[in-house]
């Protein structure tokens, strides 16, 4: 498993269809992502296409030095600060009228209950907290790869999981208990 | 909320816009370069020339002397060759200035390589043979709008009295300048 580096390389190939698997692979999660900064469904999608469109127009802009998931997640995360930004300087803030769709892409990135479950006691956290765990527990990611994308150290990342998972035991009661 | 597929046409249909986009900034900007680069060639190309021949012409004033392609063109109209004892013989015959000029150019190093610029200038009007030490032939050679290089021959040295300078000759050379001279050791 690559994440989707391999798919990229054969899509650069000229094989078009695997621009197809790393959609498979990475979109929804990338949305899922890119949501828990903008809170709003719809533009987090927009936003991932553009991410996606940016992997087409810009071939040669990956390096293959990290994994395309960390990529794609580095460059939604820039553009949804950027986003943000636009938003708040606007002040308009089209608040969660989407929350069928929050909930319908939770579903479909976060199969398991318990994940589930983890994801919801997250956005009680800080959010610098919330997202480290999302990255390394809901994501799968490793340390220097999430320290990549928040743009930390990954010392400082390891800081923000430890103190992540203690508020989430206390946050996730008996749940927590078990969580490592 | 899209599907893949829906979310997929539209990624390619933003990344073919986003080229598109991307080309057409670029065929403008060829756009905008050619004629530039063209104006820019017409005009060097005039300016150009007309910028050398006006150093052309300032080195000309500064060497005291044109050069050509072929050797040099001679600006100068008279010559006066005197000795220390006072008497003087004049070269008028463009011909013979010519020659004498030819004579000094090929030795003096001075001309035409912009070495003067080292030297300090002196004044045009003092007297030839100030200097009670030199004792050879003054050669000096005046142009029509009145400026004029002098030079002492003094054995195997030449002197070149506007730009201060020493230019020691060969035992040939000197007796070719003499021979170009006229004048007998």
């Amino acid at each position: 498993m690559d994440n989707g580096a391999s798919s990229y390389r054969r899509f650069l190939d000229g094989e078009e269809s695997a621009f197809d698997e790393i959609m498979k692979e990475l979109f929804y999660g990338l949305v899922f992502f890119i949501d828990r900064y903008v809170q709003d469904t719809q533009a987090a999608e927009d936003i991932a296409i553009d991410a996606f469109a940016d992997l087409i127009v810009h071939r040669h802009k990956y390096n293959f030095k990290v994994t395309l998931k960390t990529y794609l997640y580095m460059v939604g995360r820039s553009r949804a600060l950027d986003y943000l930004k636009r938003r708040k300087e606007t002040e308009v803030l089209s608040l969660a009228e989407n929350i069928e769709d929050a909930k319908s892409l939770e579903e479909m990135v976060l199969a398991d209950e318990r994940k589930r479950a983890i994801n919801l006691a997250l956005q009680k956290l800080p959010e610098d907290m919330g997202l480290a765990v999302h990255l390394i527990y809901l994501e799968g990611m490793t340390y220097k790869d999430a320290a990549r994308i928040m743009k930390k150290s990954p010392k400082q990342v390891d800081n923000l999981l430890y103190r992540g998972k203690k508020e989430l035991r206390i946050l996730l009661g008996e749940d927590g208990e078990g969580f490592q | 909320m899209r599907n893949l597929e829906q979310c997929k046409a539209e990624v390619l249909r933003r990344s073919e816009n986003r080229i598109k986009e991307r080309r057409k900034k670029r065929r403008q900007v060829v756009a905008w370069c050619v004629p530039l680069v063209l104006c820019m060639t017409v005009f060097l190309g005039i300016m150009l020339p007309s910028m050398g021949e006006k150093a052309k012409s300032a080195e000309w004033d500064y060497l005291d002397g044109a050069m050509t392609e072929n050797g040099y063109v001679c600006d100068y109209q008279e010559v006066v060759i005197q000795d220390s004892g006072g008497s003087s013989r004049n070269v008028t015959s463009p011909e013979e200035v010519a020659e004498l000029y030819e004579a000094i150019y090929a030795l003096d190093p001075s001309i035409g390589t912009g070495q003067r610029e080292t030297v300090g200038t002196v004044d045009p009007e003092a007297p030839i043979y100030g200097n009670e030490e030199r004792t050879g032939r003054a050669i000096t050679f005046f142009r029509t709008d009145g400026g004029s290089i002098s030079y002492i021959l003094e054995g195997n040295v030449l002197y070149n009295l506007t730009w201060n300078l020493e230019i020691p000759l060969t035992q040939e050379q000197a007796a070719e300048l003499r021979a170009a001279l006229g004048i007998e050791e």
